[in-house]
């Protein structure tokens, strides 16, 4: 097998698997074997699965000679961010507390996964307890700073660091990843590769470390935005074992996506050169668009406090143990103990509040289908820098929809980060956000800009395994 | 005014709803100085929630469906 194996997309692999060019179990050993040697190297494996892997490939191999086919993802292995449970298997959630951890049960989504014949090669890194609600610094992980393929001295974003990483530098086609607030458009900007946050109750989080129950969501991050789409329709559905679990399937239908030329997005790039060069592009594929600018909330407050208390009370064993203080991220640690401080009145206000950003989303979208802005304003920080540090670069105008993340995470909304282009050799991109319920949509938007870009092809200098 | 990456990238609405363009720069790394900052987090949080203003029928998002 030649190295472009290793950045093909899902399509693409599935199309020569059905060819019998390769065979499932073959193609998983080659990217477990790429995993286990090359993702140490950035920080990216929690654990390798690549035996039970390749003896599941075996089975699906079966089921090809048969031409038994349960659709795309059938034989393509893959990741997940190491907060999802395997049944005995360890499950650390990249905590010290929890390093030994052994669930009894498997993730619904893993078990999905699993049903339509695609294994799991490997568990990946991830910032301790998803970052719980903050931290200071890249080295607040179990498996140490996960370093970016496109410059290791740089980190690859939280919380979903593995993930980012280990899809970008080609250690698995796709890989599973979580968001609270940011967790999975942060790395998938920050490593250059597609990754979609899906809408709040769309995937069911059941098997997976609870940090916020009201902001916790599971989607992809892949090559391209098709890709997306192919495993959000299988890991997506009602599952009666997650509360938040809205019931919902998604099946991915591109051939009805609505043209670009009758969408309208409210866009703004907050004085970014490349996101009004990927405006433009979209403009130009016909895309309507207007200044774009969030509804006036305390955004920043209302997350504090509601993922800062909802973390406080899931983590109230491990604060009261004392074993919070083996955590890495001092900021972290403090964070958690002051969460069980927060008053209800608060927590409560916040939730009211919450109910009116939601209204106010519904009527933003009567008028746009759609919100666009840079996914993050900055490029991916140096290891050794710490978060918080100020920005070494010039002061930027704050952008109107500079807190999208946040927004949107409180509203529930689904989210599509796509890469548009390289600052100063490292990736950055544009978020695409839309209505619950509309990733079709956004995925159309993302595939239309795709189909006239390369960005999301490129790769990153990785050295031979 | 230079603002942290992260700064920049998720803390502009709370300028934009409070009108206050407050940076602080980071706080020494101990774990006393540390729970002080998180305990005035909090407090800036509060302060902040408590001064929006919203209708009395307002109910909570518990229920929570997108």
């Amino acid at each position: 097998m030649t190295d472009d194996i290793f950045f093909a997309t899902i399509t693409e692999l599935s199309t020569r698997l059905r060819k019998k060019e390769f065979s499932a179990a073959e193609l998983t050993k080659a990217f477990g074997m790429r995993l286990a040697a090359l993702g140490p190297r950035y920080n990216a494996l929690a654990l390798p699965l690549t035996e039970l892997a390749v003896k599941r490939a075996k089975g699906v191999d079966d089921d090809l000679r048969r031409d038994r086919f349960r659709g795309p993802l059938h034989g393509i292995p893959f990741g997940a961010k190491d907060l999802l449970a395997v049944a005995g298997q360890r499950t650390t959630w990249g905590a010290k507390p929890y390093e030994n951890q052994v669930l009894d049960e498997t993730a619904t989504v893993l078990s999905k996964l699993d049903a339509v014949g695609a294994p799991l090669v490997g568990k990946l890194s991830m910032i301790e307890l998803a970052g719980g609600p903050t931290y200071r610094s890249a080295e607040a992980s179990l498996f140490g700073p996960c370093r970016n393929p496109w410059d290791l001295t740089r980190w690859a974003g939280g919380s979903s660091s593995g993930s980012g990483a280990a899809v970008a530098a080609g250690l698995v086609p796709f890989a599973l990843g979580s968001e609270t607030s940011g967790s999975i458009i942060n790395p998938s900007a920050y490593c250059g590769v597609t990754g979609l946050r899906p809408t709040y109750g769309l995937v069911s989080r059941h098997g997976a470390m609870a940090l916020s129950w009201t902001l916790d969501k599971i989607g992809p991050l892949c090559r391209n935005a098709e890709d997306c789409g192919l495993v959000l329709q299988a890991i997506a559905g009602g599952d009666s074992k997650d509360p938040g679990s809205s019931g919902k399937s998604f099946y991915y239908t591109p051939q009805y996506s609505r043209k670009l030329s009758e969408l309208k997005a409210g866009v703004a790039s907050g004085g970014q050169v490349w996101a009004e060069t990927a405006f433009g592009l979209l403009r130009e594929a016909g895309l309507k668009t207007v200044p774009g600018k969030l509804p006036e909330f305390p955004y920043g407050p209302m997350v504090n406090t509601i993922l800062g208390s909802e973390a406080a009370s899931i983590f109230e064993p491990l604060i009261a143990s004392g074993k919070v203080e083996q955590l890495q991220d001092i900021r972290q640690i403090e964070r958690l103990k002051a969460g069980l401080q927060i008053p209800a009145k608060d927590y409560l206000k916040a939730m009211r509040i919450r109910s009116l950003v939601q209204q106010k989303f519904r009527e933003l979208f009567y008028e746009l289908d759609v919100l666009i802005a840079p996914a993050f304003s900055a490029i991916a920080t140096k290891i050794t820098e710490p978060l918080d540090a100020p920005s070494p670069g010039p002061a930027l105008s704050p952008n109107p929809l500079g807190a999208l993340i946040q927004a949107g995470n409180l509203a529930g909304l689904p989210a599509l980060s796509v890469p548009c282009g390289f600052e100063e050799g490292m990736p950055v991109a544009i978020q695409i956000v839309g209505p619950p319920n509309s990733e079709n949509m956004l995925l159309a938007i993302g595939r239309e800009f795709q189909q006239r870009t390369d960005w999301h092809k490129r790769r990153p200098p990785v050295a031979a395994a | 005014m230079k603002l942290s990456r992260r700064d920049l990238a998720i803390t502009a609405a709370v300028s934009l709803a409070t009108g206050a363009a407050a940076q602080t720069g980071p706080a020494p790394l101990t774990a006393e100085a540390q729970a002080v900052a998180a305990k005035d987090a909090n407090q800036r949080a509060s302060d902040i929630l408590a001064t929006f203003e919203i209708p009395i029928s307002t109910e909570p998002a518990f229920r929570f469906q997108a």
